[in-house]
């Protein structure tokens, strides 16, 4: 009777297959539940550091503090002037901004469509929402060195104090070429070579406020 | 997602063309193109292979997420990918062995498709359902399809002796195809598929 | 085989993007930025210098049927447990590696070297071989990216060449993805032409 040994069974690809894959998925895994904390805690904190940085400005304004101040003296200017609001009370995440009692801004979580995945951003409003303070985009994966140019000072600064909702009705934007200079409040620099990025930036800001603002004025007619 | 899965799918064969617009899938297409008979048999396999694993990667992302352990995706996506190239290339090897030694490496090569492994991706990423993401797949095989014969055809017809000896092959393919990806760029936004 | 003489072949010779035509996707996709690239290059070099060796340990148990998803599966779960050690200790530089990630496990280099030579070599030997391919490949990236970086922004490494400014325009073509295309033909024209003596 020939021996057939187990290495030659059918049954041992099966085996040989499952045990790689318990090993290697076993150690990311262990990996994984080990780092989670710290990956979301960094996350966290820089997610809380950029809504504080939105609103630096205008909390320098009526402070006293400044703006360095401000965003050096993390994590307590943060639990001092930024306050979430509780899931569902606005149409979308809400931080407010206070100081002394009176609401100076809004920063809202807002997310559209870019190129090669969802784009993620923080935008600070006036409390009226109808005019943006600062914008800044915390996750996106458009192509590096191209569309991800969105994220950076040079795009997101266009943005500051720019009016979205003009007597009820979204503003409507204009991408003009990337060193043209702008004649109009309704106009904004691209980035070279990322047109349908841009687009889609604008497109994201055009239908959150809109709907924010919406939803604000529905609150206050209440 | 309200786009219709018929707008899809033509959407990913000609405007949103997974080589000439996403630029994946490369490799393959650029070293099997020398010969149409080649680059169909390698493009069929294609078509089958993402419309087939477009379908079962959404089922394994249902599941993950309900597992809750979605970051366990690009394993899993790859790992599925792999096994049906597996068993593709055991029935290729069976019943159409002349093919089967045609594609040589670039049969098993099929698993790192970057073009593959990118449909799995970016139906996740888009949320695509399950009949939007098996038309993503079929369209974006066929499109790559297209592509890899619309090349084979060029060098085909290309009088080979008149490119200068250094860009023969690989040079003279990668300058056909980057006119080609130029052109492609005037279809961009055409079709929103997301 | 001399250690030397497998690093050099996998690196020059037998170079993965001019000679084997592998890489090709990334090498389109990352060269417009000269970090980029190098960042991309040494996520490579690093998960091909482990899967190799892996896939090379345990070679001689692998079975012929399930060896394609065996290789994919090492190859995978290294490029992710070097992203997820990123994530936790370096989360600067896993921002610049996030949206490669998905790139390196398909980049056809690593199944390419494992198939070929990982699955028929000793593990040392192996590694070697994958760390010299790796080099290989960064090494054209980087001249590839040194052109579309300074031609499409007048920088180099993030660093914008102060005497180009006042007369340069930037070529958007070098921003854009084809521009690879067409460099990478002149590239590997000058190669065959110098190395290869073709033509």
């Amino acid at each position: 009777m020939s021996s057939t040994s187990f290495r030659d069974s059918a049954l041992y690809p099966v085996v040989f297959m499952l045990v790689v894959s318990v090993a290697f998925v076993g150690v990311l895994a262990a990996m994984f539940r080990f780092s989670e904390q710290k990956i979301e805690a960094y996350k966290r904190e820089q997610y809380e550091r950029m809504i504080l940085a939105l609103c630096a400005d205008s909390l320098a304004a009526v402070s006293g503090q400044s703006v360095d101040e401000i965003i050096a003296s993390y994590p307590d200017s943060y639990n001092n002037f930024v306050k979430p609001m509780d899931e569902g009370s606005q149409p979308r995440r809400a931080y407010a901004v206070n100081h002394q009692e009176r609401l100076l801004a809004w920063v809202f979580d807002i997310g559209g469509k870019g190129l090669w995945g969802s784009i993620r951003a923080l935008v600070a409003t006036t409390p009226e929402a109808d005019r943006i303070i600062a914008l800044a985009i915390y996750e996106q994966m458009e192509t590096p060195g191209l569309g991800a140019r969105i994220g950076e000072p040079k795009f997101l600064g266009q943005f500051r104090r720019k009016l979205v909702i003009q007597e009820g009705k979204a503003v409507d934007f204009e991408l003009i070429p990337e060193d043209q200079s702008p004649t109009a409040d309704n106009q904004v620099n691209q980035v070279t070579g990322a047109t349908i990025t841009s687009n889609s930036v604008l497109k994201m800001l055009r239908e959150e406020i809109s709907l924010i603002h919406a939803s604000l004025k529905q609150e206050e007619e209440r | 997602m309200d786009i219709s899965a018929f707008l899809l799918f033509w959407a990913a064969i000609f405007t949103s063309n997974i080589l000439l617009t996403n630029f994946l899938g490369m490799c393959s297409y650029l070293s099997v193109s020398r010969e149409v008979e080649s680059s169909f048999g390698l493009g069929v396999a294609v078509v089958f292979v993402l419309t087939v694993t477009a379908g079962l990667n959404w089922l394994m992302y249902q599941l993950l997420v309900w597992l809750r352990i979605e970051y366990l995706q690009y394993i899993v996506f790859i790992v599925v990918i792999a096994a049906f190239v597996q068993l593709l290339e055991l029935v290729i090897e069976r019943y159409v062995p002349a093919l089967y030694y045609t594609l040589g490496i670039f049969l098993p090569l099929i698993t790192v498709n970057c073009a593959i492994f990118g449909v799995s991706l970016f139906l996740v990423i888009r949320n695509y359902n399950f009949l939007q993401s098996i038309a993503y797949g079929a369209g974006s095989g066929i499109g790559w399809l297209l592509a890899i014969l619309m090349l084979a055809g060029i060098r085909a017809k290309l009088k080979e002796k008149l490119v200068p000896a250094g860009l023969q092959g690989v040079g003279i393919s990668l300058i056909i195809t980057g006119i080609m990806a130029l052109g492609f760029i005037g279809f961009s936004g055409v079709a929103p598929i997301q | 085989m001399k250690l030397r003489e497998v690093f050099l072949t996998s690196a020059f010779k037998e170079n993965s993007i001019w000679r084997q035509i592998l890489g090709i996707c990334s090498a389109l996709a990352v060269t417009n930025l000269m970090l980029n690239s190098l960042i991309m290059g040494l996520g490579v070099i690093f998960t091909l210098a482990l899967s190799c060796f892996t896939i090379s340990l345990i070679r001689n148990h692998t079975p012929r049927s399930v060896r394609m998803m065996v290789q994919t599966l090492i190859i995978a779960a290294y490029v992710i447990i070097v992203d997820i050690f990123l994530k936790a200790n370096l989360p600067q530089i896993s921002k610049q590696l996030g949206p490669y990630v998905g790139l390196i496990i398909t980049n056809c280099i690593l199944m390419g070297r494992a198939e070929a030579f990982a699955s028929k070599n000793p593990p040392l030997t192996a590694m070697i071989d994958g760390i010299g391919a790796g080099v290989g490949y960064t090494l054209v990236l980087l001249c590839i990216a040194f052109i579309r970086e300074l031609f499409g922004f007048g920088s180099l490494f993030g660093f914008e060449l102060g005497f180009l400014k006042p007369w340069w325009t930037n070529w958007s073509i070098m921003v854009m993805a084809p521009s690879a295309f067409f460099l990478l033909a002149l590239f590997i024209w000058i190669i065959n032409k110098k190395y290869y003596k073709v033509g």
